[in-house]
């Protein structure tokens, strides 16, 4: 696409949780809540339910940042999956920081009620993936 | 810990007795054919001779939890090995793979190795064991260490039911479990009270170890990886000799791993070109990942490659890394849940943005 | 269109294939303006159109309007689409509406996907272009899951219309009423030989100062005599199988030594007269009820209201049962002689000497030494867990010097000296004498990282306050103090009842007691602290020290949570499902948690969360249909290494493992579907239905389909 110039625009892939982040997603837009539109959400039903395989995946194939949204610790709709998810998404960081590319994958919990913060996140996750610029894999045939 | 002191000439007595004693049905321990160390499954007690001129040979050939990797058998087996090895097994006790109740794993010091072929090859110059001022000398006629043993942290035997230290000219056997202490009992050692910790020689190591760990070169980008791994053509060796990589079929085998015919076909109309064979950066990837709370180092990844990629400064570099988040080392007891089957309520939130 | 025609052929050739060929319709909604003004419909449509397996994309105005539902049903009536994709607002808002649109046509409702355009697209951004590639996007991704999707089975299972409560606190009570009212049964376990629970012990409660005997022995004696519930006094459970719409439960009846009722007729036989209490030997045992201030015999009624109203033989007092003998009586010779007494062969004063005071005394002849466990089975649809709360050791905190002086006692001990039935019969009497000068210490236990007990306790405040107040009703010039860190008067006229009591002259002080310490030679205590509010030290002189002592889960609990598998929060109470929206439901369908044992509560909050609970269960009992959850997980019993990391994420321990083939197996009764054990799984062979690695690898793969390097 014509982004990989001067204008760039990340595309960032999202994997959330139905219950939280997911919803609170949908607060945002129900709320008007605006944020740049370089997000596309896949739903999961819990953040345990992501193997980082798929974060891998997303990285290698070219996507710029790869989000990932769960409830906040304690408040998981299946009592424990986000815990088990936390573990996974910072082994997964730590192996990817050594080649510079943890920066390009973010988790937070964001609940159903926190919109804002769901908009906040995404508007901040835009900026920041802006300044790394491309995906190296971008250009890569992989 | 309960043990005592042996000569090295003795040792072929003890493992002798523990199949005579029925203490283990079987032992697997290394032999030597002429020049070259390897791995024996031994019954008959009088296949055993000499052990003490080959279970300290600094040689790797297989991780020896890799041989008895999947063996659900009632049957007892010893496993003598090096550190590394134990502590794979131990992993494999702990991802149910090896049955707990039917290994005795005796865990023998270690100097590091040399890759199998060299120490066959420089057999007359290296000998039977090595001590650092040894190796040293051996690194000046440019005879070197495996990577994964230069920075190896654990060389000392300190886990497992039995360790084999060597002390001072001789050796210290002793039980760490009630299990070794049994078997020491049962071939009827003179047990007392035996400190074989050997704190100081183990920070020693540790600080070598770190300062060669500083000096290998780090593959610190995502350019640095491709370049690193540009020689791989995906065989997958590193997985198959590697003791804790353990599922029945590989995602990597499975058509999502390794997509084929009309689903590659697919994907590289989706994408344009593809890259084959498929799944390169991601099969190490996410190999790395699937082995970082379980890697024990011992480089057995390294010396399979076909190619020569320096796996050492991949695998076990990056897994050090993960395990030290979660302040996990591997195979150090088999109680331990693995990282990835716990948690605690508020951890690691600095490692997720 | 030519292919539309050819497809149904196909199918009739392909019967075997489980799954036919993907006909994939897509409905693009305008939803008015929401998602038109910002995204091209028509372009969204348009390029729907020529992705893999979409045989047609229609746009309208309300797709989830009647018409709009019609579009849809129309082309799957016709055979033109088998799967169905609308590109409009959240599944969390439509999926369940089209999910019906898609079975009222015969079509497997798993086979529906939302393309969520307007939440996540149409309104953040206004940028109609971009908007417009996003929705395209997001289009792609949902096609790409689409066509991988498979049909799914929704199954339900029979709910037996019994429910087991456990527990016979004022949270089991009023649940138990609830769900017999309403014409199920209910079988009501207790551990104690009395139903009642705490607030039993308590004398007036807060803030209203309603008699808490006057409220409560009039709804013990409904559940005693409701011929919906079956009262299982004194019994345990044992264990507990089976899933929701049939649990399986073992109830252990203590032996109570006495004769309730009749085991055929069910008559009462034991009429509650109290002649072996007041004959028995043993009378010197501290009695539970009254936490040891006052005194029982072995042969007992817990309290004067207890129901049953039936005596039990305290099996660990009672010295016939503990060594054979009772004055001249043994075991032996007592059985022979109730034998014979109870033919008519001899009467009662013939064999006095072979038989002890309490059978002598018996009118109804009741009392039999023979007595075993019995245990009884039962099938349950629901389960209510309502086990309580017990008080904190207030020795847990050694300078409050609980247990060290008899003038240092706790909140619940307080309660039982107010009570008109306790051992002072409501007079404050400590030593020996009335005291004058009376100290509270609030948090005492709770809100303390040392004790472990880092919550509040939410009860203690007001208990304290409502403490102060009765203690001056009785003691006129009492001097009362409260020492506490902050009053939490939270509830629903709490805040007037705190202010209505500072009135009364108490004295209320912020800073909690740093010690407590005897005056040598005296039996009076001195209370030091710090003011935090005036910045300085004070020393309080008192006759009696009353620690504000919190709660915490009864101690019965692990054992309930090794037979349900419930799972505990930090604190020890049980978890529920979740901590806002689903208070009484835990993460096992059919079991419920009413009252303290989830938390520490009032009265008034316990009664309505017990309500809830027993609601929560007679949906069940009322449709007498459990919904199993469609989306599960699967082994793939050829992947599978057994490695058994998956077993120790699941939440729901609904994955066991099958020893002899060594692999995993999923009890889809209790699967919930969060797929842990799919995102841990190495080699994929824990599989989660409808969110399949293949699944969500496609929707990955169309996603960043665009990013592929320019060629």
């Amino acid at each position: 696409m014509e982004e990989e110039k001067g204008d760039f625009e990340p595309k960032i892939v999202g994997f959330t949780c139905n219950w939280c982040t997911y919803a609170g997603a949908d607060l945002a837009g129900t709320s008007r809540k605006k944020y740049p539109p370089n997000i596309r959400l896949i739903r999961l039903m819990c953040s345990g339910r992501i193997d980082p395989m798929f974060v891998l995946k997303a990285l290698l194939n070219g996507a710029d940042g790869v989000f990932i949204g769960g409830c906040h610790p304690g408040e998981c709709h299946y009592i424990k999956g986000n815990f088990y998810a936390r573990r996974r998404i910072a082994a997964l960081r730590t192996i990817l920081k050594q080649f510079g590319l943890d920066n390009r994958v973010r988790s937070e919990w964001i609940s159903a009620s926190e919109g804002d913060k769901f908009a906040r996140t995404m508007k901040e996750m835009a900026e920041e993936i802006k300044q790394l610029g491309p995906n190296p894999m971008r250009d890569k045939i992989l | 810990m309960k043990g005592t002191e042996l000569k090295y000439e003795d040792l072929e007595g003890f493992f002798k007795g523990l199949l005579e004693n029925n203490v283990v049905d079987a032992l697997i321990m290394p032999h030597r054919v002429g020049n070259k160390v390897s791995y024996m499954l031994v019954r008959d007690k009088e296949r055993i001779a000499s052990p003490e001129s080959v279970i300290f040979a600094p040689s790797f050939g297989v991780n020896a939890a890799n041989v008895v990797k999947g063996w659900m058998i009632d049957n007892k087996v010893g496993i003598v090995a090096k550190p590394c090895e134990i502590r794979a097994a131990i992993e494999l006790i702990k991802l149910k793979q090896l049955n707990e109740e039917s290994v005795l794993l005796i865990t023998v010091d270690c100097s590091g190795a040399f890759k199998n072929e060299d120490y066959a090859e420089h057999y007359p110059e290296i000998g039977n064991l090595v001590d650092s001022a040894k190796i040293k000398e051996l690194e000046g006629k440019g005879i070197s260490m495996r990577e994964a043993c230069a920075i190896c942290e654990n060389r000392l035997a300190d886990i497992g039911d039995i360790i084999i230290a060597r002390v001072n000219g001789k050796v210290g056997v002793a039980g760490l479990t009630d299990m070794g202490v049994e078997a020491l009992s049962a071939v009827e050692l003179p047990l007392e009270d035996k400190d074989l910790e050997r704190k100081e020689e183990k920070e020693r190591i540790v600080a070598e170890a770190r300062k060669r760990l500083g000096e290998l070169p780090r593959i610190d980008s995502v350019e640095a990886l491709e370049e690193f791994l540009r020689d791989c053509i995906l065989c997958k060796n590193c997985r198959d000799v590697c003791p804790v990589c353990y599922c029945k079929e590989c995602f990597f085998d499975q058509p999502l791993g390794n997509p084929a015919g009309g689903d590659l076909l697919n994907l590289a109309e989706l994408r344009g070109a593809i890259e084959v064979p498929a799944n390169q950066l991601l099969y190490h990837l996410t190999r790395v990942y699937h082995v970082c709370t379980t890697c024990v180092a011992c480089g057995a990844c390294e010396d399979a490659c076909p190619k020569g990629i320096p796996l050492t400064r991949f695998y076990p570099v990056l897994a050090q890394k993960v395990q030290e988040i979660f302040e996990y080392v591997p195979g150090k007891d088999a109680k331990e849940p693995l990282p990835f089957t716990t948690y605690e309520d508020e951890e690691l939130e600095e490692c997720l943005r | 269109m030519a292919e539309e025609k050819e497809e149904p052929e196909k199918e009739e050739v392909k019967e075997e294939e489980p799954i036919e060929e993907p006909k994939i319709g897509i409905y693009v909604c305008h939803c008015g303006i929401n998602i038109k003004n910002t995204v091209d419909v028509d372009a969204v449509r348009d390029y729907a159109a020529t992705l893999p397996n979409v045989v047609l994309a229609k746009d309208y105005m309300y797709v989830c309007s009647d018409p709009g539902q019609e579009i849809i049903k129309q082309d799957i009536r016709e055979g033109r689409v088998n799967r169905v994709i609308v590109a409009a607002c959240s599944p969390r808002l439509h999926e369940p509406t089209f999910r019906k649109t898609c079975i009222s046509e015969g079509l497997n409702p798993f086979f529906f996907e939302m393309a969520n355009i307007r939440e996540q697209c149409s309104w953040v951004w206004e940028d109609k272009a971009t908007n417009t590639e996003k929705a395209k996007d997001i289009v792609r991704s949902t096609v790409a899951r689409s066509n991988l999707l498979e049909p799914l089975e929704e199954k339900e299972v029979d709910v037996v219309p019994e429910t087991l409560v456990i527990g016979g606190g004022i949270s089991g009570m009023y649940a138990a009423l609830d769900i017999a009212n309403a014409g199920y049964t209910v079988h009501l376990l207790e551990r104690l030989p009395s139903i009642g629970g705490h607030m039993l012990q308590f004398d007036k409660t807060f803030p209203t100062l309603d008699c808490a005997a006057c409220i409560l022995t009039p709804r013990m004696v409904d559940v005693g005599k409701h011929p919906n519930i079956d009262l299982l006094s004194y019994s345990e459970v044992e264990e507990i199988g089976g899933s929701v719409g049939n649990f399986t439960v073992k109830v252990r009846r203590k032996p109570r030594y006495i004769v309730e009722k009749d085991p055929v007729t069910g008559a009462i036989v034991c009429t509650g007269c109290g002649l072996c209490a007041t004959a028995c030997r043993m009378k010197k045992i501290p009695n539970e009820f009254d936490l040891g201030l006052g005194m029982r015999t072995a042969a007992y009624l817990p309290m004067p209201q207890a129901v049953p109203a039936c005596y039990t033989i305290d099996p660990e007092k009672c010295i016939m049962l503990t060594k054979g003998k009772c004055g001249k009586a043994t075991l032996e010779s007592t059985g022979e002689a109730i034998k014979r007494i109870k033919s008519g062969e001899v009467t009662v004063e013939e064999v006095k000497d072979e038989i002890p005071l309490c059978v002598a005394t018996c009118g109804p002849n009741c009392i039999d030494f023979d007595m075993k466990d019995e245990i009884v089975e039962l099938n349950v649809g629901t389960i209510i867990v309502a086990t309580g709360t017990d008080v904190i050791d207030p020795a847990l905190q050694p300078e409050y010097k609980y247990g060290v002086y008899p003038n240092v006692i706790h909140g619940l001990e307080m309660e039982r000296l107010l009570a008109p039935n306790g051992p002072t019969q409501g007079k404050v009497i400590i030593n020996g004498k009335e005291p004058k000068d009376i100290v509270f210490i609030q948090c005492a236990g709770s809100r303390n990282k040392q004790t472990g007990y880092e919550y509040c306790s939410r009860v203690c405040c007001m208990y304290s306050i409502k403490h102060a107040h009765l203690i001056k009703e009785r003691i006129h010039d009492a001097n009362i103090s409260i020492l506490y860190q902050d009053i939490r008067a939270y509830g629903k006229a709490f805040e007037e009842f705190y202010d209505r009591i500072k009135g009364e002259g108490i004295n209320f002080r912020r800073g909690l007691a740093s010690e407590v310490y005897q005056r040598p030679g005296s039996d009076r205590l001195v209370v030091r602290g710090e003011d935090t509010m005036l910045g300085e030290p004070y020393e309080l002189e008192a006759d009696l020290v009353v620690l504000a002592t919190g709660l915490r889960p009864s101690d019965g609990v692990e054992k309930v949570v090794r037979l349900t598998k419930l799972s505990q929060s930090a604190d020890k109470f049980f978890l529920e499902a979740h901590p806002k929206l689903r208070p009484v439901d835990t993460a096992i369908d059919g079991i419920f948690v009413a009252g303290c044992c989830q938390g520490p509560k009032d009265i008034p909050d316990s009664v309505a969360q017990a309500k809830a609970a027993s609601s929560a269960s007679l949906i069940y009992l009322g449709t007498g249909k459990a919904k199993l959850e469609a989306i599960t997980s699967e082994i793939n019993e050829e992947l599978c290494t057994g490695c058994r990391t998956c077993e120790a994420l699941c939440p729901y321990d609904a994955l066991e493992f099958d020893a002899e083939e060594k692999v995993m197996r999923v009890n889809e009764a209790i699967c919930k579907g969060c797929g842990c054990c799919n995102g841990a799984c190495p080699s994929g062979a824990a599989s989660m239905r409808h969110f399949r690695d293949r699944q969500v690898y496609a929707q990955i793969e169309a996603l960043t389909e665009a990013l592929a390097p320019p060629s």
